[in-house]
């Protein structure tokens, strides 16, 4: 096959392969046919790349394990201190007994749990925690009800311009949608929380602003 | 490998869920039924819940086979039902070596995965708007070159640039996809 027959029969064949359509057998030589099967190959990668699990609010199986953080009640810093006080435990070891549960839970992150009351711990971990100090969870938490800002926030996370950030957000930064999402939603808390008074298009904005400039600046540049 | 007492299932699965998933597409994906991978790994969750499996030596491998199971269960609905998928029990009963081969392959497919995303960097936007939206999510041809003021063939022309602009790139990291 001449090179610019190759051209279009490549761009037929990837078209195919990506639309999982029915393709005709090509007479290609080696070299024609070791592309093929590399590009085709890379295709599928990319693939599942956009396939791994959804963000952990929107997987049923996760809401069941109880992974979905609940903004109405928080992780109580002050409560967790004293807890972990009465039992003789230090934040090391609430750290390495989580470990051996399963849960990847470093040192520093207890420390940040005690220095200031926590919503974004999950009901399960917090479930854990209480399990491991011999509390009830319930006295480990705080309710927070609903605020006008959280609402906004809550709101301003559920569309699907947000979650349309969040996945150019986790390619810019090679992470996961869930992590994305996470890193977003604490941009959007610090802002909501700020004291300015909430607006959902301007919050968009703002986190568009955000992404886009990222965007501009790459390729192959850090951002941390 | 020596064995390790059961974990809490929430971390378990916040650790595995990602592979979960993406196994659950793959074997999925033939048949066009992706979309229903969210059903293999709730089912797949429920059995597992339902008899947890006993002297577990590596937790990614039971959970990665026990998905695998339950999507294939999906492509087979209708048809006879594999007799595993029955006994969640046995999900750890696979040939250890084949267990660790699969784990070992889905180690390495993940790895290659993250070179790929990682070389998306090398694209200018509009080919990396392609690779995403219209190999990696599919999206409909003509909505991607509608977006990118393009003709659909454009598009096509675009993805291969693309691919082999990234296989370039991942060439140095000696990763094969």
């Amino acid at each position: 096959m001449n090179e610019d027959r190759w051209e279009a029969a490549l761009e037929e064949l990837l078209d195919a392969h990506i639309r999982a359509l029915p393709t005709a057998p090509l007479n290609l030589d080696n070299s024609q046919q070791t592309e093929a099967e590399a590009l085709t190959a890379l295709a599928d990668l990319l693939w599942e790349e956009a396939h791994g699990a959804p963000p952990v609010k929107d997987d049923p199986v996760a809401a069941m394990l109880g992974l979905v953080p609940d903004s109405s009640r928080a992780l109580d810093g002050k409560a967790l201190r004293n807890a972990l006080r009465a039992a003789g435990m230090n934040v090391s070891e609430l750290a390495r007994k989580l470990s051996d549960r399963g849960w990847e839970v470093a040192t520093r992150d207890v420390f940040s749990w005690q220095a200031r009351d926590s919503t974004t711990v999950p009901p399960a971990l917090i479930q854990a925690i209480a399990d491991v100090i011999g509390r009830d969870p319930d006295r480990l938490t705080i309710d927070r009800g609903q605020s006008q800002s959280q609402r906004a926030f809550e709101a301003v996370a559920a569309t699907a311009r947000f979650r349309e950030l969040a996945e150019r957000w986790a390619r810019l930064r090679r992470t996961s949608a869930d992590l994305a999402a996470a890193a977003l939603e604490a941009r959007l808390a610090a802002s909501v929380f700020r004291g300015t008074r909430p607006d959902t298009d301007q919050m968009l904005a703002s986190l568009e602003a955000l992404v886009t400039a990222l965007e501009q600046r790459e390729p192959g540049e850090s951002h941390d | 490998m020596s064995e390790v007492p059961p974990p809490d299932w929430a971390a378990l699965y916040q650790k595995h869920r990602d592979a979960m998933y993406r196994v659950a597409a793959r074997v999925l994906r033939e048949a066009g039924r992706a979309a229903e991978a969210e059903d293999a790994v709730m089912a797949a969750m429920e059995s597992l819940l339902k008899s947890p499996p006993s002297g577990v030596t590596c937790w990614e491998a039971v959970m990665v086979n026990a998905v695998r199971w339950r999507a294939l269960d999906i492509l087979n609905s209708g048809a006879a039902r594999h007799s595993v998928s029955e006994d969640p029990a046995s999900y750890d009963q696979q040939d250890p070596m084949d267990l660790a081969s699969d784990v070992a392959e889905l180690v390495d497919r993940r790895r290659a995965a993250g070179v790929v995303r990682d070389k998306l960097a090398v694209l200018d936007e509009r080919h990396r708007h392609v690779a995403w939206e219209y190999i990696a999510r599919e999206r409909p041809r003509p909505e991607v070159a509608a977006e990118l003021g393009v003709t659909p063939p454009r598009v096509s022309q675009m993805a291969k640039e693309a691919l082999r602009q990234l296989h370039k790139a991942m060439e140095p990291e000696g990763v094969r996809p």
